[in-house]
């Protein structure tokens, strides 16, 4: 059969080459469409994803969203089960809210304005309230003023004496007023954080999610001074989680230590040098090989400021953790973890370090005393980092920023509209330059080029599902053409004894072989030209944009990288719809002429 | 018993309302080591005849009987086996050799490869030179020739021809003749083949003719 269909098609170069550059075109134009349809979703994807709408929010709205507003969404829907009930916008109206309400913390530090070192609580977010933005909009409640270490430990003692009850705790802290004397000079920031990270393995590139203490060893006018308590609950009961004896009991009822050990009472009063890592952690080195941490192993913790290592402190492991989960799924701690909010909430407290409070603090005090004895720069920061445990830290987007990413493009406006309202009247009263509240975005470029891309979209939208049912129709009919035009080596065929089934196989063998062929040219004609096209897009994309960035740029360079998968499917789906469409001819003329 | 027994087979087509009636419960019997021809006036029902005996149409009734059996309880193999066709316009595949298109009858028939096609052709007057061209560029003569190589090479007991000679010159026609001569009576085989050439017709052993009155076969002595 095999023989004889190729003979046929060396013999008939012509026909078959007529029968290929059918088949060539008709698949070009199928896989075309559909490429150009997928990398205009892709497009538009990696222009919404690429924006940031960004917003000074001074004071104390300290919330940073990282990551795409999708990958949020996706955990929001586990979580809330919102999908079905919410339409994008309110999404975004629901996510924003959900981020400046987020459960209440206690913040001290200092006022932007150098005015005052300040202890702040901001509110827990009242459920009742949702739809009522200002409502909800945190606010200092209260300012207190601290000089050294002990009237840090003083508030945290004083707060766990009021048995964590945030309203008494929110009384207690009107009440309170201490002038400003000296800066602090230890623990100012402490920060909870998730970041995705490249590992260069040493055959592939990929990507990790972890997360971090960033801690700020400085007390340097300039930079923000914060420690954060995190609240216990939703149910405005203040605690502070993991941060002091009590509350790491309580992560001991939550956390699930599955290898080794949680910390002994007198690790928890007197401090260690012991840590509860995340299970799965690795240490990676400097050529990208990694080694899982086991319980037993030395973490060393370097503090360096970025660029000078300045001392290291090594903690052993005792405990490997798997994360706070409640029954539905929800983590409960990542709600209190207001950048993890913005992530993926079912991940990042699976990558949460556990020390003992007095642990921390010795190490802060280490870490400055060892600064001021070497006259070290002031801004430094304390990271599991380098080559022991490699959580490299991205850019901390500084606090005060509110950074929202979009799933629709189309709700950026609404957005902004909405926040707006939200911030005019805490704006209220100060001219520009006294403002706190400032949004900066430089949307409209890419909103016009989100525009062209989603008509181009819709364009070839249609024209990719026209030309499959167009190509399949084509296919039928040149195939019926076909058994037509050969009905006399047919009748000949069945006087020689040939079965029709057989005769009508290896004419479809012929078709089936010339049309793999004419399949992968046009797989890969179409590839150079959606290139060809894409680049010639970007490129007019680029020079539109005002302020085109070297990100936005780099965005669009990798847009211009194919999707081979996506184009391999394509052609083995459609070229599955041809064997079937036209074996089912086959057989119906075959019954037929039966 | 005969080897092939045509027993009261009647044909008809069926045109709208209209019945036309072209073999009406004819019988007939042809032997092996014989060359029958059949000859008859334009419409007369000679090929339909070939072709109901080829098994390549059904009687509307009556039966068809190869040594006793139906030749429609296994079609397949009759047509693989037992019969050959020559046809009036060769009826070749046009992209294959002299070799490939014998070839092809072998292969359907699920023949040995072994048997010697060139020796057939040979046989029938083509030359080596032309086994292996396509059949297209040979000529009307030699293409028939091809046909007929095809046709005898899996040795079947019957060997029908429709106008072989038609498209044909004399000289050709002639040797044509003289190989389906030879092939019954030295190769023992069953020629039966249709004709208008009178002159032809009287070179084989027995003719029959269509009455186109009666719709029947009646032998003829031409």
């Amino acid at each position: 059969m095999l023989k004889k269909a190729l003979l046929h098609i060396r013999r008939n170069k012509l026909k078959s080459f007529i029968l290929f550059i059918v088949f060539f075109l008709m698949a070009l134009l199928m896989t075309f469409s559909f490429i150009m349809k997928e990398d205009g979703t892709s497009l538009k994807n990696i222009i919404t994803n690429s924006l940031d709408l960004r917003m000074t929010l001074k004071g104390t709205l300290t919330y940073g969203v990282y990551g795409t507003y999708e990958n949020y969404l996706d955990e929001y829907e586990k979580i809330e089960g919102l999908k079905e009930e919410l339409n994008d916008s309110d999404y975004v109206k629901y996510v924003y809210q959900d981020i400046i309400t987020a459960p209440g913390y206690i913040t001290i530090g200092k006022n932007l304005d150098d005015t005052d070192t300040m202890v702040s609580y901001n509110t827990v977010r009242n459920e009742n309230t949702n739809d009522e933005i200002s409502k909800n909009m945190p606010a200092i409640l209260n300012e207190i003023a601290l000089d050294n270490l002990d009237d840090l430990n003083n508030i945290v003692r004083e707060k766990r004496e009021l048995g964590y009850n945030s309203k008494k705790y929110e009384e207690y802290l009107k009440d309170y007023s201490l002038d400003v004397t000296d800066e602090i000079g230890i623990l100012q920031y402490r920060q909870f954080l998730y970041d995705m990270n490249t590992k260069i393995g040493p055959d592939v590139l990929e990507y990790k999610n972890t997360s971090y203490y960033k801690m700020y060893l400085t007390s340097d006018l300039e930079d923000y001074n914060y420690i954060f308590f995190y609240n216990g609950d939703t149910e405005l009961q203040s605690e502070c989680l993991g941060i002091d004896s009590k509350e790491s009991l309580e992560i001991k009822e939550d956390v699930d230590i599955v290898e080794g050990r949680n910390f002994t009472d007198d690790e928890i009063k007197n401090g260690a040098r012991v840590v509860i890592i995340p299970i799965n952690t690795f240490m990676v080195d400097k050529d990208g090989y990694n080694t899982k941490v086991e319980v037993g192993d030395m973490i060393p913790v370097t503090i360096h400021n970025g660029l000078n290592e300045y001392m290291t402190i090594e903690y052993e492991v005792i405990g490997l953790h798997d994360g706070i989960r409640h029954d539905d799924g929800y983590v409960e701690f990542e709600e209190r973890n207001f950048n993890a909010i913005a992530y993926n909430v079912n991940n990042s407290f699976n990558y949460m370090l556990i020390f003992p409070e007095n642990t921390l603090i010795e190490l802060y005090e280490e870490a400055d005393k060892f600064r001021s004895e070497n006259d070290l720069p002031l801004v430094n920061s304390v990271n599991v980092y380098k080559d022991e445990i490699y959580v490299n830290p991205r850019d901390y987007l500084s606090l005060g920023d509110l950074v929202i990413g979009f799933h629709n493009f189309d709700d950026y406006a609404k957005v902004v509209e909405m926040i707006e309202e939200t911030i005019d009247p805490l704006n209220e009263g100060h001219e520009e330059y006294q403002r706190d509240y400032h949004i900066e975005s430089t949307i409209d470029d890419y909103y016009q080029i989100a525009g062209t891309i989603e008509s181009n979209q819709r364009l070839f939208e249609m024209m990719s599902y026209v030309s499959l049912v167009v190509v399949l129709l084509l296919m039928i009919l040149v195939y019926i053409y076909q058994i037509k035009r050969r009905k006399e080596e047919t009748a000949l065929l069945i006087s020689l004894g040939d079965d029709k089934g057989h005769i009508y196989n290896t004419y479809f063998l012929e078709y089936l072989m010339i049309g793999i062929f004419s399949y992968f040219l046009a797989g890969i004609s179409s590839v150079f030209l959606t290139t060809a096209i894409k680049k010639m897009m970007v490129d007019q994309n680029i020079a539109a944009l005002s302020k085109a960035n070297d990100s936005i740029i780099a965005y669009y360079e990798g847009y211009l990288g194919f999707d081979s998968y996506h184009i391999i499917l394509i052609l083995f789906v459609s070229y599955l719809l041809f064997i079937l469409i036209g074996y089912g001819i086959s057989r119906i003329v075959i019954k037929e002429g039966n | 018993m005969a080897l092939l027994e045509v027993k009261n087979v009647s044909y008809y087509y069926q045109d709208g309302d209209n019945k036309r009636e072209i073999l009406k419960d004819t019988s007939a019997a042809f032997e092996r080591g014989n060359f029958y021809t059949i000859v008859g006036e334009s419409g007369s029902g000679k090929t339909t005849f070939l072709s109901l005996i080829g098994a390549l149409d059904r009687p509307k009734s009556g039966e068809i009987l190869l040594k006793g059996h139906n030749i429609y309880e296994d079609v397949k193999r009759y047509r693989q086996k037992d019969v050959g066709f020559v046809f009036q316009s060769y009826n070749l595949i046009p992209y294959m050799t002299a070799v490939e298109n014998v070839s092809l009858a072998l292969d359907i028939a699920h023949l040995s490869k072994k048997i010697n096609i060139k020796g057939i052709l040979a046989i029938v007057g083509i030359t080596e030179d032309k086994t292996e061209r396509v059949v297209t560029k040979l000529s009307g003569g030699e293409q028939q020739r091809v046909a007929i190589a095809r046709a005898i090479a899996k040795s079947p007991t019957i060997l029908l021809a429709d106008e072989p000679t038609g498209n044909l010159d004399t000289d050709t026609s002639d040797f044509i003749v003289n190989i389906f001569n030879m092939l019954a009576h030295k190769m023992n085989m069953c020629i039966i083949m249709v004709t208008h050439n009178l002159e032809i017709a009287k070179r084989s052993d027995i003719v029959y003719r269509v009455d186109p009155k009666i719709k029947k076969l009646v032998k003829d002595n031409v």
